[in-house]
């Protein structure tokens, strides 16, 4: 199934999302339910799928949530698939609404044919004309999607017959495919009149088309959606599902409860602490795979207490990152190394996880001129004690669970961290101000590493979310010559350099590397649940013991 | 507590007395919104940081931040905003994406529905009870139905909620435990689709209700039985009057009073809604929408919703002391 | 004052009252305290479950229904629960707990929960209260006694404040500054004294036109001694039975708040959040939401019933009747 590609790196996760893991080191993504069945697929059958939030707009260029987007993904699909196989290479693709794609000589176009028995749901055929309007949306400053970046790298979008449309650009490098690639294509024939400075005034769930498995059927706001089955659908048989059903439900708990109860089949982010309850729960299966996320404590690079490198490393080193694996997140999850995944192919593989060391701890802090002066237990330098406010968000039960944690195991080493949980938006406020001392967060990667937002010291006044104030002119200077390489062999060795400085430095304490965990109802079969989302196969879904 | 007696109502015809205290209500009005536009910037964060979405980079969300507006300095956000006002324009919502007004018409409908019926089996169990327990005063049915009015006052609204999910729908399976359809409902003949849409009606309006009648229900006891042993019932009775009528007639119109003044107050509740009702039964209205609008930071929204809650509670006001002038004719002078 | 004799719906609801704050100010001395908790073994035991306690050398705490020591080894656990074997000779401890309302997803004990959550359910309502009550006389005394035009002024506001969506102003204020008690009491004192404004500047304007009154003022008293001797006592029963009933939605509110997680942060107990944690396990644990909801619709109606009986004190005029 078609998916947006996650073009940008890294993203602040807010909800409990960033919370899990798993058994020794799964496998990337593809974590297939095991289908316990002897008798083969069948046809039929509805799945229900329960939602925290709803699709706030049928216009897939207006939703703003993920949730949203992976829904509506269904409806308008890319031209190509990106696959979960970025372990040892950048994700390669497999065809959707183009059946062929190659690049010119000098790889400075790439020209897609579509395939030809792709139609829109009213039957008209998708063509280059749709490629080239979706091109215009993406880029529209009116829409406000954030595309208009792109033109710096493609210089234009042209239809050369009704099957062919051809991306020119500028320079090459490595992500020309998954550029092209990145967004929904949507119907040109059907909303080409309504100018984009009004799309913000339409009720678009009037204008509703599909070129995906799945078309529109009804959608009540607030409570549910239902999809059928698009006959019109170019893969014949599939999908196999007569219809897929989303239940909006505000409640996480309500949810869980309803998962437990069969009233919906698949649910995405169960808390560690209820992964045991749905793993033992005779109907259900708990799906757990690597969400690219990790989490870390960002120490404010500009303030005199982490300015020095070495007390970065100790505070790293005094905390033990295995208990908080083990009791926070359950053992879900990974020991964070580096600004990149260690299940992705950009990871410098030989950097290891720092090890739990208070001894040393205390030596490197020593060095740093800091040592326990006034005999309060807290050490000191120049009169000033070592404390700070550790901040995260309130309400995010693993992030508060995490900063108690590393409070108690700081003052093992006698630093005094004093944990603050304040409310996203304020957090996100003071963090753009650099106005903290310390905070507990995490990120999501894209499968295109671009380590720039984070680890470029921004010049002031541009956007940017190096909130820790990370400089090092090398790692700067290195960043700007990654993104003249047009290679991935040649960038790999240069990124190499940068997560080994990055590590050197520990800007972060890198806590761990985050997993997900869903819930699914062993009625469903055949499905690959995964971090591109949770629909990567929803053509191949089939139900086992329809109660019809 | 002695009612609050209309003070604009002395020698002014209804309309004008209306049309007088409305106007004087705009400076009200424009006091809330303006200081609610004020909070609402004040407080750290903006949609467009707070999206949890992987697809929006720095870069992206700047294009946005302008796209909204939110770039500009805030005395032409202010002035844009109360223009579009004017022009009845409520702006679009940052968060949908689309005309603040299609958000707010599509959460009143269910709202209307929540909150009207529990308001209706409130004043009709209410005043029943109460006439019922005060007709037989001191006995074993005044009695039950005190205490369990009395436990019913009592109860947090969520607990009783999450309980009643508990017993009806979890365990025995009678009624369904949240949403206003079925699954299916769309397929169903009307009159199953309707029935479909009271059984989910049942349990959250049922808690709404229940809580309502059981206020109602002690507080008109109460006055009930003040005005039994007031002097004009004494005399009506020497009358001969039956006792019935004395009750129902004599004595609930003054003891009704103070009600009605309440019925215009739950004006604001009908259109607010229940939030804590609202979230554990996925009922999709008005509470849940500012409470999604507040945190997601969606001005738009949370500019339009105080609008609309500080209309309804001024309107429920002025609609409290012309429905009171029409009960108590001595406050009537039109 | 004649000495009327209390009415027994107040006798009732003072001595419900009393009981409860007792409760929850003593209890969490009097109890005998669980030495740490076993999540894996006793989390979500019904009420009444006696579990085995064995304290161990490096400070664990092992906490099950069974526990049987054989071959120089204690086991713990067993059946639904993951079972642990340690050598005896690491248990420094042993003692027996009786789990009389259950326990909770961590294994604590949710009386304890229950009761020290009931003194920040009980502090939080009382102080609110308080706020409400300086506030609503305060500015009811000024609009009532003061000029017309002070008078239209503090109403408008308080109209104005009445419009005002009070959960917009929590989620805001929970925004800004970090929640927490204070805070709380901050947003419920200063979001529930209008009403109380109201009545007390009604019964002000009721009292100014009263011939005591008016000769008293007639008689160059100041102000403040018109407000001691004249206002002052002739609104204490009206406010203590407004007030009585106040406390009562004060505590609801609180409830509701916490239980939206607007209140007091989740490490703290409340009734409120007590509720909402025992609505995660609606289906495995009962009781967690139960204890807590009864508590709340205990206190609740005990303070009903004061205020009903302050009311029938009023009435019958044995307290200074303001009409």
């Amino acid at each position: 199934m078609g998916t947006a590609v996650r073009r940008h790196l890294l993203v602040p996760i807010l909800l409990l999302l960033a919370a899990c893991g798993g058994r020794p080191a799964p496998p990337p993504a593809l974590t297939p339910v095991p289908t316990a069945a002897v008798s083969g697929p069948r046809s039929g059958g509805t799945v229900v799928v329960g939602i925290l939030t709803d699709v706030d707009n049928w216009n897939p260029f207006l939703v703003s949530t993920s949730t949203a987007e992976d829904i509506l993904a269904l409806l308008y699909p890319t031209l190509a698939v990106e696959q979960v196989d970025y372990r040892d290479h950048p994700p390669s693709f497999t065809p959707n609404l183009a059946e062929s794609w190659e690049f010119s000589p000098d790889r400075l176009q790439l020209t897609f044919r579509l395939r030809p028995g792709a139609v829109w749901s009213d039957g008209v055929p998708v063509t280059a004309r749709d490629v080239v309007f979706s091109w215009k949306a993406r880029i529209s400053p009116v829409l406000g999607w954030g595309g208009s970046e792109l033109q710096e790298r493609i210089a234009s979008v042209t239809a050369l017959d009704d099957r062919t449309v051809r991306f020119t650009y500028h320079f090459a490098y490595p992500y020309q495919l998954m550029d092209a690639n990145d967004g929904p294509i949507v119907p040109a024939h059907a909303w080409e009149g309504i100018p984009f400075e009004t799309w913000e005034r339409v009720d678009w769930s009037r204008h509703i088309l599909s070129a995906g498995p799945f078309v529109h059927a009804s959608h009540e706001p607030q409570q549910q959606i239902i999809f059928e089955r698009n006959p019109r659908h170019w893969r014949k048989g599939h999908p196999r599902l007569d219809r897929i059903v989303w239940r909006v439900l505000p409640d996480q708990s309500n949810l869980i409860t309803q998962l437990k109860t069969g009233s919906i089949d698949l649910m995405e982010g169960i808390p560690p602490i209820e992964a045991e309850h749905v793993r033992q729960h005779p109907r259900l299966e708990l799906i757990v795979f690597s969400d690219r996320s990790y989490g870390y404590v960002g120490w404010n690079n500009r303030n005199p207490l982490f300015r020095d490198r070495r007390v970065r490393r100790a505070l790293t080193l005094a905390i033990d990152r295995t208990t908080l694996l083990d009791t926070v997140l359950r053992g879900f999850g990974r020991l964070g190394v580096g600004p990149v995944l260690s299940t992705m192919w950009a990871f410098n593989h030989e950097l290891e996880p720092l090890p739990h060391d208070p001894g040393e701890a205390r030596r490197l802090l020593e060095q740093a001129g800091w040592r326990d002066r006034d005999g309060d237990g807290i050490l000191d330098r120049n009169g000033r004690p070592f404390r700070f406010e550790l901040l995260t968000n309130a309400g995010n039960q693993v992030r508060e669970d995490i900063c108690l944690l590393i409070r108690d195991q700081l003052a093992r080493v006698g630093i005094e961290a004093r944990p603050r949980f304040i409310e996203w938006g304020a957090l996100i406020s003071r963090l753009q101000r650099g106005e903290f001392e310390a905070y507990v967060s995490a990120w999501r990667e894209a499968t295109q590493v671009d380590l720039a937002p984070i680890w470029h010291s921004a010049p002031p006044g541009e956007p940017t979310m190096n909130y820790v104030g990370y400089s090092n002119p090398q790692v700067d200077r290195l960043l700007a010559r990654v993104g003249r390489l047009s290679t991935i062999e040649a960038q790999k060795p240069v990124l190499d350099r940068i997560q080994a400085l990055i590590v050197r430095d520990q800007p972060y304490t890198f806590l761990y590397e985050g997993e997900r965990l869903d819930g699914l109802n062993t009625r469903v079969r055949g499905a690959v649940i995964n971090d591109a989302t949770p629909y990567f196969n929803v053509d191949e879904w089939w139900v086992w013991d329809d109660p019809s | 507590m002695p009612p609050a007696r209309p003070a604009g109502l002395r020698g002014e015809p209804v309309l004008r007395f209306a049309l007088r205290r409305l106007l004087t209500a705009i400076p009200v009005l424009w006091l809330v919104v303006t200081l609610t536009f004020v909070v609402v910037h004040a407080v750290p964060g903006s949609t467009v940081d707070l999206l949890d979405n992987p697809r929006l980079g720095p870069h992206e969300r700047e294009v946005m931040r302008q796209h909204f507006g939110l770039d500009l300095p805030l005395h032409v956000q202010y002035v844009r905003w109360l223009g579009g006002i004017a022009r009845g324009d409520l702006g679009v919502s940052f968060l949908y994406r689309q005309p603040v007004r299609t958000v707010v018409v599509r959460a009143l409908p269910p709202t209307l529905l929540l909150t009207g019926s529990a308001l209706l089996l409130d004043l009709l169990l209410g005043i029943g009870l109460a006439v019922l327990a005060v007709a037989r005063h001191r006995s074993w049915f005044d009695r039950v139905t005190t205490v369990l009015s009395l436990g019913l006052y009592g109860m947090p609204a969520f607990w009783l909620a999450g309980l009643a999910i508990l017993v009806f729908s979890l365990k025995l399976g009678w009624l369904p435990a949240s949403h206003l359809h079925s699954l299916d409902a769309a397929s169903l003949p009307p009159a199953a689709r309707l029935a479909d849409l009271l059984r989910h009606l049942v349990l959250p309006a049922g808690i709404l209700g229940l809580a309502g009648a059981a206020s109602t229900a002690r507080y008109l006891r109460a006055s009930l039985l003040d005005v039994r042993d007031s002097r004009f019932l004494l005399a009506a009775r020497a009358r001969g009057i039956p006792p019935w009528r004395i009750l129902w007639i004599h004595a609930l119109r003054p003891a009704l009073l103070p009600l009605v003044t309440i019925l215009g107050l739950s004006l604001p509740f009908l259109v607010s809604g229940s939030l804590v009702i609202e979230v554990i039964f996925a009922w999709p209205g008005m509470g849940r929408v500012m409470w999604t609008a507040a945190w997601a930071r969606d001005i738009p929204v949370i500019l339009a919703v105080t609008l609309l809650g500080a209309v309804a509670v001024i309107v429920g006001n002025l609609l409290a002391d012309i429905l009171y002038a029409i009960v108590d004719p001595r406050a009537r002078s039109w | 004052m004649d000495t009327a004799p209390l009415p027994p719906r107040l006798k009732a609801g003072l001595a419900g009252v009393v009981l409860m704050t007792a409760a929850c100010v003593a209890g969490p001395w009097l109890l005998p305290t669980l030495p740490g908790t076993d999540p894996a073994r006793s989390a979500l035991l019904p009420p009444g479950t006696r579990v085995e306690v064995a304290v161990l050398a490096d400070g664990r705490a092992l906490v099950a229904a069974g526990m049987e020591q054989r071959d120089g080894l204690l086991v713990a656990g067993g059946g639904p629960t993951p079972r642990v074997e340690v050598p005896a000779d690491t248990v420094v401890r042993r003692s027996r707990h009786t789990f009389w309302l259950g326990s909770d997803r961590y294994g604590r004990d949710l009386l304890v929960e229950l009761l020290e959550g009931g003194r920040i359910s009980l502090a939080v309502a009382a102080t609110a209260l308080g706020l409400a009550v300086f506030l609503g006389v305060g500015v009811g005394l000024l609009a009532g006694s003061g000029s017309r035009w002070l008078d239209a002024v503090l109403m408008r506001a308080v109209d104005a404040l009445m419009a005002f969506p009070i959960l917009f102003l929590l989620i805001l204020a929970v925004a800004v500054f970090r929640p927490s008690p204070p805070l709380l009491v901050a947003v419920l004192g200063a979001t529930s004294w209008m009403g109380l404004a109201r009545l007390v500047r009604g019964q002000v304007l009721s009292l100014r036109a009263r011939p005591f009154v008016v000769a008293s003022v007639a008689a160059g008293s100041p102000w403040h001694r018109i407000w001691r001797l004249h206002y002052l006592p002739h609104l204490t029963g009206p406010v203590a039975q407004d007030a009585a009933l106040r406390m009562g939605d004060l505590v609801l509110a609180e409830a509701t708040l916490s239980y939206l997680g607007l209140g007091i942060p989740p490490s703290i107990p409340t009734w409120g959040s007590l509720v909402a944690q025992g609505h995660k396990v609606l289906m495995d644990g009962w009781w967690l939401a139960t204890f807590p909801g009864l508590a709340i619709t205990g206190l609740v109606i005990c303070l009903a019933l004061v205020g009903d009986g302050l009311h029938q004190l009023v009435r019958e005029g044995s307290v200074n009747p303001a009409r």
